[in-house]
């Protein structure tokens, strides 16, 4: 097969890997922040819901979660698509990660600045979106990184449950053309681009956020 | 100067796990009396100060404060704990300037000023931007309206802390060892801001502070502390002239010598 035409079959991979991502990273996120929140400020059962959710899905293979959500769940009725399943189950499980990262950001914000809000009479919610949580998120973007890489690379697992991302197409690439040295060079190639153009969101985004705080961002 | 105690503790117990910091403490200050607290570390001067500002609760006794109860509110002919409604309308009251500043350093200095007012009181942006103007006039900082804390110096901040705690037109201002955290040659330029203020009489003053010289110019009024207890208190030429404690003599022989 020629080059050329590899490339292209690869490519058409990236680019449901890239969707998985666009939409898996978005939940991810949602995820940990509702549940870090409800963690640190959540009553007794939402507590005991957030190490549940967080215990849960750290503890256990993400490939089996996968599969859980893909071929068991339809069992008791709930059938979604390949792409769905694939969606959730990662977001769920970087999610659980990224809930450890809004906490600990969250706690390691001074005390002074909480005390500094309660004396100035703003409330929970105010205090928390507009003098913590500005704070906090300078400090999540660098593991918050390191995740959203975690998601790209995690992404390969999709290919097992029918879904044509990168990895599926290398594969039966490989199969039918037994050419594995340029098509797993350009998968690697392929992997590592999309991660770098992630780091670099980062690197800006921390960039931005770190105005002012004298701490974090890259100089 | 009205005789009406807009600040008094009764009876007040408070614990830290099985160190006990006040222990049936009786307390009180008049409406706009500027009263220093002076003693030893440890002697529960800033912890009184928290108290009222409510970033610590009290384990027995009542506090009131403008005539209202501080940590209960009546409930069904009784009292009972303070709700979060209850202490958000008491809080009003008071405004506090923190040892260590606690500016916040994702807003300049101007939203530092700003933010409160407009999301707790609800002025406009004209106005609290006005007010701020005037206030960073007041501490001499008008210039630095958009620099962020962090570009600051310490006594900068310092009155930048100050102009916020103002900003909220607390009715009652308690000021945490303000300059405790300064270099020496910055104290001066945040006292003077205090003197300022103290010299217009227009609100109540609580200032815990190791500055005696300073305490014996502004105050009314100035309290001993040692052990969670008023060891003595008087009129500033009484206490810093003629102490009669013993503990306060040997206090102030250590501070002033």
């Amino acid at each position: 097969m020629e080059f050329g035409e590899i490339v292209s079959v690869l490519l058409q991979g990236a680019i449901v890997t890239i969707k998985i991502v666009a939409m898996a990273l978005p939940l991810a996120a949602a995820m940990a922040f509702i549940f870090g929140l409800m963690r640190l400020y959540g009553g007794f059962p939402l507590k005991q819901l957030a190490v549940v959710y967080i215990e849960f899905f750290r503890g256990t293979s993400a490939l089996i979660q996968l599969y859980w959500i893909y071929f068991v769940l339809p069992l008791f009725g709930f059938s979604i698509d390949a792409m769905t399943a694939g969606v959730i189950a990662l977001g769920l499980n970087i999610g659980a990660y990224g809930t450890e990262v809004v906490r600990g950001a969250i706690s390691s914000v001074p005390k002074g600045q909480f005390e500094a809000s309660i004396a100035l009479n703003f409330t929970p919610s105010q205090s928390l979106r507009r003098i913590i949580l500005p704070q906090a998120l300078v400090g999540m973007i660098p593991p918050f990184g390191n995740l959203a890489i975690e998601l790209v690379k995690a992404t390969s697992l999709v290919s097992l449950i029918t879904i044509a991302d990168l990895t599926f197409k290398a594969k039966s690439l490989a199969d039918m053309t037994l050419q594995v040295g340029e098509i797993f060079g350009v998968v690697l190639l392929l992997y590592f681009v999309i991660s770098q153009c992630l780091a670099l969101c980062f690197r800006y985004l921390e960039k931005r956020l770190s105005k002012g705080l004298g701490r974090g961002g890259v100089k | 100067m009205s005789s009406h105690p807009i600040i008094e503790f009764k009876n007040v117990s408070k614990r830290f796990g099985d160190t006990s910091i006040f222990n049936d403490f009786n307390f009180s200050v008049k409406e706009n009396e500027i009263v220093s607290i002076i003693g030893p570390s440890g002697s529960g001067k800033s912890t009184l100060l928290r108290i009222l500002m409510t970033l610590e609760g009290i384990d027995g006794g009542y506090i009131n404060v403008n005539g209202e109860s501080l940590w209960h509110m009546p409930w069904n002919g009784s009292y009972v704990p303070a709700s979060n409604k209850h202490l958000h309308k008491m809080r009003d009251h008071l405004g506090m300037v923190f040892q260590h500043f606690n500016l916040f350093p994702h807003m300049t200095v101007k939203r530092n000023i700003t933010e409160a007012p407009m999301r707790v009181k609800g002025l406009s942006r004209s106005d609290a931007e006005k007010n701020a103007e005037d206030l960073l006039e007041l501490v001499g900082l008008a210039d630095k309206a958009d620099s962020y804390p962090n570009d600051l110096s310490g006594g900068q901040k310092q009155r930048v802390g100050i102009a916020r705690a103002l900003a909220m037109r607390p009715s009652i201002l308690l000021l945490d060892e303000i300059t405790s955290a300064l270099d020496p040659e910055l104290v001066d330029e945040v006292l003077d801001v205090i003197r300022n203020l103290a010299k217009e009489q227009r609100f109540t003053m609580l200032l815990v502070t190791h500055e005696m010289y300073f305490a014996r110019e502004v105050s009314d009024r100035v309290c001993f502390f040692d052990q969670g207890r008023i060891v003595e208190e008087g009129a500033p030429e009484d206490i810093f002239t003629s102490p009669k404690e013993a503990r306060t003599k040997a206090f102030l022989n250590a501070y002033l010598n």
